[in-house]
């Protein structure tokens, strides 16, 4: 697994107290695989914000096209007559 | 401005890239999928013409608009949205721009302030710098060609990565208000005036009938 997804997915065993409600005793500790909460809260902003976009010029359209097509493998094209 | 420079700007950029992805295994094909090896048409202005390409994308259609189990029509074509290596944006901004411009870009970039552009991060071997989804070419292919030879899934979005990626396509695609007026949407006094004296007392009429309707209740 890549390093990206091992620390996407930060799972392990983890010692959780138990209770058992029948004879009112402590249980062994459960070991159980987890997640980390702080994995699920969101630590930051996520919006696209649309006021003071940078807003690409028609040249930069035509780099990212450049680079497009630059990073893809072109199998045919179209001809017409 | 070199790639090293731009991916240390981008991958700090957000502090949840870290879990921007995860396994993909499972999963069926469908929104949040980052694919390998994928055909798509896409229009060479180089020739102005349409051609084939093979190459990295992220699904955009919901997996179930596109299993093939379920009974409806039209569900046999994916939308996608190609990824393009960071460092083939970069080298291509450099050759056309200078290392400031470029600096100005991958900054926004990891700002999140660049329209209809969005940064994602590295995916290990496949995406060591990260890519960069270009909204604009935004196109499609059928699902048989998922499961052609040398198809293969990279990984998915995690959910955080899901919600970064949705808010991009909303800021670009969803654009509102229309910057023009459309009937019986939103802004009436707008319409109403562009629409000429006809329209205006059509709308004022309905405002007195309202009017007297919610006096009878009262």
């Amino acid at each position: 697994m890549s390093p990206a997804l091992t620390l996407t997915h930060r799972f392990g065993s983890f010692e959780l107290p138990s209770y058992n409600r029948q004879n009112e005793v402590p249980r062994k500790k459960l070991y159980a695989p987890a997640i980390l909460i702080s994995d699920l809260i969101p630590s930051g902003d996520i919006r696209f914000s649309g006021a003071a976009m940078y807003r690409l010029t028609a040249e930069e359209h035509g780099i990212l096209f450049s680079a497009l097509k630059a990073s893809v493998e072109i199998r045919a094209t179209l001809t017409r007559e | 401005m070199q790639i090293g420079e731009a991916h240390g700007l981008l991958s700090g950029a957000h502090p949840d890239f870290p879990r921007f992805y995860g396994p993909a295994t499972g999963l069926a094909w469908g929104v949040g999928l980052i694919v390998r090896g994928v055909a798509f048409p896409f229009y060479d202005k180089d020739v102005s013409e349409f051609a084939v390409a093979i190459g990295r994308a992220y699904i955009v259609s919901h997996e179930c608009d596109i299993d093939q189990t379920n009974n409806r029509p039209f569900n046999d074509t994916v939308l996608l949205c190609p990824i393009i290596p960071l460092e083939v944006v970069l080298e291509r901004y450099l050759a056309g721009r200078n290392p400031e411009q470029a600096r100005s870009f991958i900054s926004a970039l990891g700002n999140r302030r660049v329209d209809r552009a969005a940064y994602i991060p590295t995916i290990a071997d496949e995406l060591p710098n990260g890519g960069v989804l270009y909204l604009n070419s935004m196109t499609h292919t059928n699902v048989a060609e998922l499961a052609r030879d040398g198809v293969g899934r990279c990984c998915a979005v995690s959910a955080f990565g899901l919600r970064y990626v949705d808010a991009a396509l909303s800021n670009a695609i969803l654009k509102r208000p229309k910057a023009q007026p459309l009937p019986l949407a939103g802004d009436l006094a707008r319409w109403s005036i562009d629409a000429g004296p006809t329209v205006a007392a059509a709308l004022a009429e309905l405002g007195r009938a309202l009017r007297r309707a919610a006096r009878r209740k009262s």
